[in-house]
């Protein structure tokens, strides 16, 4: 079997997620974008919470991770880098088996990728209940529909609810949650099935976007 | 209507991609051009691509995932541009038929040490009529051809505008990104005379 090119691939460059930052927290920076104040109820604060043990939870099983490496085994003995917070990923490649022998194969931890199977949180629905999403359509959140929300949404849709507060295409949405983009459609359409999000779909196939679009998008580049 | 929503503007949706045999320098020309670091996104393999897939060997496999790389530029309130840059491997054709949908156009990157890498996208776009322009990614170890020998290999219609570039810096991969809107608006007006 070919590998597939994916990020599972050993040998390919990690993936550079922006949320792994250690100086960074998305939960609160996307709380501080959202204008949400910690400590005042207001809808939304699910999610954001969501978001938050989310982040915790990695930050937690990075640092397990960098610890195990930096120690070259498994013993057991965890500590915790002096407390500085700093846990570089380890200079070896991943898959590097003389590196790691007590490995027996090449995809370890992240590399091996989910373990629940993407479409698992779709109840293996591969195809949306309804709408059809580009991979560059806007989301929005239908904050009015939002407030009384509560019963018969995961977690993820959730997440989609609190990210696409503000537009946002199909294809980043997918990005800032780690789903594949079949998943984020079937999720999508449980949504707009409930009226909870609008969509906003890109011009129509076939049809080139009005000259004067095209002449802003290039003074928009030589401006950039 | 308004339903309380969010009071930013919705703005319109331009998809450009990038395409090109297996390093020619696709995610670094997203890379220097977006606004944001590049982010990737994953496809699974649907039904859809059964036919175009190979799967001889792994017929139980049901999905494979394939990751693409993408980035975001904005052009004041009302445009986002994002690029997208298309698999490389053949197997992967049925996704571009989906990202292709609603393209505003293609970059073709081709790398001359190994021209005939971006042949196949070059088939692909032509025959799905999407407008593209060719940008030959000049790397530094490989002998330089004039346009005109790179035209003749290719094989390019004369409309088809062949850019030179390095991926690598911002200002060029832009100029890119112009000649290719520049390339689309020349086609729209033709096209409305």
């Amino acid at each position: 079997m070919t590998t597939p090119p994916g990020r599972h691939a050993a040998g390919q460059p990690d993936r550079g997620d922006p949320g792994r930052d250690p100086g960074r927290d998305p939960g609160r920076e996307l709380s501080r974008e959202l204008g949400l104040e910690v400590g005042r109820e207001v809808p939304g604060r699910a999610e954001q919470q969501w978001v938050e043990q989310q982040w915790a939870e990695q930050q937690r099983a990075d640092q397990y991770r960098a610890t195990w490496s930096a120690q070259g085994a498994p013993d057991g003995q965890f500590e915790h880098g002096g407390g500085s917070g700093e846990h570089a990923w380890p200079e070896q490649r991943r898959g590097d088996l003389s590196a790691e022998p007590w490995t027996d194969h090449t995809w370890v931890d992240r590399d091996a990728g989910p373990v629940v199977r993407p479409y698992a949180m779709t109840g293996g629905r591969v195809t949306p209940v309804s709408g059809s999403f580009d991979v560059v359509a806007m989301v929005v959140a239908n904050r009015a529909a939002l407030a009384d929300v509560g019963y018969g949404l995961q977690p993820e849709h959730r997440a989609i609810l609190a990210y696409a507060r503000d537009p946002l295409a199909v294809a980043e949405l997918a990005s800032h949650l780690d789903l594949a983009l079949g998943v984020v459609r079937v999720l999508l359409g449980d949504l707009l099935g409930q009226g909870l999000i609008e969509m906003y779909h890109p011009p129509v196939a076939g049809e080139l976007p009005s000259e004067s679009i095209l002449k802003a998008v290039i003074n928009g580049l030589r401006a950039l | 209507m308004d339903y309380g929503r969010s009071s930013r503007p919705v703005p319109t949706a331009i998809k450009i991609l990038v395409a090109g045999g297996f390093g020619a320098g696709k995610t670094t020309l997203v890379g220097a051009v977006s606004e944001i670091r590049p982010l990737q996104t994953e496809e699974s393999l649907t039904a859809a691509g059964v036919g175009t897939d190979d799967l001889t060997g792994v017929e139980r496999k049901s999905t494979t995932t394939v990751a693409m790389d993408f980035g975001r530029i904005t052009i004041g309130q009302d445009v986002v541009l994002y690029l997208f840059g298309t698999p490389g491997q053949d197997r992967f054709w049925f996704l571009w038929d989906e990202l292709a949908l609603g393209a505003l156009g293609a970059v073709v990157l081709a790398d001359t040490r190994r021209l005939a890498d971006c042949f196949p996208s070059i088939d692909y776009f032509e025959r799905r009529g999407t407008p593209f322009v060719v940008a030959v990614n000049c790397f530094d170890d490989a002998s330089s051809y004039t346009e005109a020998e790179v035209r003749e290999a290719l094989d390019l219609d004369g409309h088809v505008p062949l850019l030179l570039c390095d991926a690598r810096d911002r200002e060029s991969s832009k100029a890119v990104l112009i000649g290719l809107v520049e390339h689309v608006l020349t086609l729209s007006t033709a096209r409305s005379r």
